[in-house]
């Protein structure tokens, strides 16, 4: 301490052959460097803690923060997956979800149309998920039983489930259950019933037929009816989402079981909580939760758009949904208007013959951009039929002025401007794809 | 040199002559002042800070302005030592770590182009 106090009061020479004494830089000791000069001097004398607490600090956010990543994925385990499950759900929920419509359609139609299963490609999935339908008796049940109450035991899900099931009012807190109940409420109070009989024994899928026949039935009424239902499930949006997420904390490591070997699970406590809390009799309820979500996820969609196509044929509609789900919002239906339009643009190509093919193509194009961008414009809206007329419209007047050189130029730009739009359309998908990458990589690896 | 400012490169484009000190990369208004007071003797009292409004004199700063040379010169006397000139600036002006090396980036560059 006497030394230190006695620097202060040290001339700068002193100082000069102190610093160079204690190893510091040779430097000429002068009013506006004196400072600092001390200040390195005494950190040097009292065993270099500036140096050490320059650098310790640092190793200790390193340190701290590698230890509050793990104990972040340990105490925000319920969080983390809430995160992911949606950033992963374009994917997933694409996959998953087609094959849930399946597999609830193969059940509704009773294995007599195994032709609806897989519209596209994830056949192998809907397989899986019609398999899971036919091994868990309670799925087309208890689907929306985990969601509501994924925490409970089964019994208690169950029993619950059941009670809710017999009210089967509107009340109901939670979509999926809802849309079960308004869709199968015959089916399901003799489902809990086969239920509280055998959990695990896996039921004659011929009850099951019987059932789901009904259940069919009771569907169409149900799918050509309701507006206020779509209200009411996108009002239950919000809870299901909430739900959701604790879906994706019950089923990360079930996901990875079963449906997802490359998708990384790097949450150990979840694991062991699962592993550890609950009895193996849980997963199926689990996966039931899984599909339920999916299922309503994309019921959700086929209201949507079964209201907007009003009397349409579920075949088409159910297409319709298909290409929703696959997050080709903008670009998949298009094809549809493509082929009408086209349809229209051949019957006019006969109607004039001079134009040349180069210039049809150019309308072809241009009426395949312009329902594109109404389609991406009108949202939801695009498989409504107010969507073709709108086509059609648009064709219309861009063919009239057709003969002059300057609009057809101008058509040029526009259809260049179309293009242009595509092209920012997809640049900012990939640029949302790439966020979403980079930020799945930067948090959770 | 990875990510230069603007500062950064219309200082080290040209000999400092008597630019002020706020013109030095990481040196802003408030490290700027806080270097006028810190100051030493060192510093010019003209009024420097002017503005031009509609070609009115609008507003007449008498500021004691620390000159960017005199920055230099305490860089020239630590012996172009990096860490004693950052910690020089932090410990004169309060400087951050960011501001602190970028003014050093800004007179080493400087010194390596024109010194």
């Amino acid at each position: 301490m006497s030394e230190i106090d006695n620097l202060e009061s040290l001339s700068n020479a002193d100082l000069r052959k102190q610093c160079i004494k204690h190893g510091l830089p040779n430097v000429p000791i002068t009013d506006s460097s004196r400072h600092i000069l001390i200040k390195k001097l005494r950190a040097t004398l009292s065993g270099s803690p500036a140096s050490q607490s320059k650098k310790t600090p640092r190793r200790e956010t390193i340190h701290v923060s590698k230890v509050s990543e793990v104990t972040d994925s340990k105490t925000d385990a319920k969080a983390e997956p809430e995160r992911r499950t949606p950033s992963r759900g374009a994917s997933r929920r694409t996959i998953a979800g087609t094959p849930t419509i399946d597999a609830q359609k193969v059940i509704e139609n009773v294995t007599t149309e195994n032709l609806t299963a897989a519209p596209i490609g994830s056949r192998r999935r809907s397989t899986i998920d019609s398999q899971k339908t036919i091994d868990n008796p309670q799925t087309e049940g208890p689907t929306p039983a985990p969601i509501g109450s994924r925490r409970r035991s089964t019994f208690e899900s169950q029993k619950a489930n059941e009670n809710q099931a017999i009210e089967s009012t509107l009340a109901a807190p939670i979509g999926a259950r809802r849309r079960s109940t308004q869709e199968i409420p015959l089916s399901q109070k003799e489902y809990k019933s086969s239920k509280n009989l055998n959990q695990i024994v896996i039921p004659e899928s011929d009850e099951e037929d019987n059932y789901l026949v009904i259940a069919a039935e009771q569907t169409e009424h149900f799918t050509k009816a309701p507006i206020t239902r779509e209200v009411d499930v996108r009002s239950s949006t919000s809870q299901s989402s909430i739900s959701l997420t604790k879906t994706g904390v019950v089923t990360t490591s079930y996901g990875k079981d079963f449906s997802k070997p490359s998708s990384q699970v790097p949450e150990f406590p979840i694991r062991k909580s699962l592993t550890e809390g609950l009895s193996h009799e849980i997963y199926k309820p689990q996966i039931s939760a899984n599909t339920g979500r999916y299922s309503l996820y994309s019921n959700l969609i086929q209201k949507n758009s079964g209201v907007s196509m009003e009397s349409s044929n579920p075949l088409h509609s159910r297409y319709s949904t298909n290409t929703l789900s696959t997050g080709m919002y903008t670009s998949k239906p298009a094809p549809q208007y493509n082929e009408q339009s086209d349809e229209n643009e051949e019957d006019k190509d006969y109607e004039t013959p001079f134009l040349s093919s180069f210039a049809r193509n150019l309308n072809r194009i241009k009426s395949d951009g312009v329902s594109l961008s109404k389609t991406s414009t009108s949202g939801f809206d695009y498989s409504s039929p107010r969507a073709l007329h709108r086509t059609k419209h648009h064709e219309i007047t861009g063919r009239r002025p057709a003969k002059d050189s300057v609009t057809e130029s101008f058509r040029q730009l526009l259809i260049a401007l179309d293009r242009k739009y595509n092209l920012r359309l997809y640049l900012v998908l990939a640029t949302v794809f790439l966020v979403l990458a980079f930020l799945y990589v930067v948090i959770y690896q | 040199m990875a990510g230069t400012s603007q500062k950064y490169r219309n200082f080290v484009a040209e000999p400092m002559g008597d630019k002020d000190v706020t013109e030095l990369a990481g040196i802003g208004e408030t490290l700027g002042g806080r270097l006028t007071e810190a100051g030493f003797d060192k510093v010019r009292g003209v009024a420097r800070g002017t503005n031009f409004l509609n070609n009115k004199y609008v507003n007449v700063y008498c500021v004691n302005v620390f000159q960017a040379y005199t920055v230099l010169g305490q860089y020239l006397i630590l012996k172009k030592d990096e860490e004693l000139f950052k910690d020089w600036m932090k410990d004169v002006c309060n400087a951050s770590s960011k501001q602190a090396s970028d003014c050093y980036n800004c007179l080493n560059d400087w010194c390596e182009e024109f010194l």
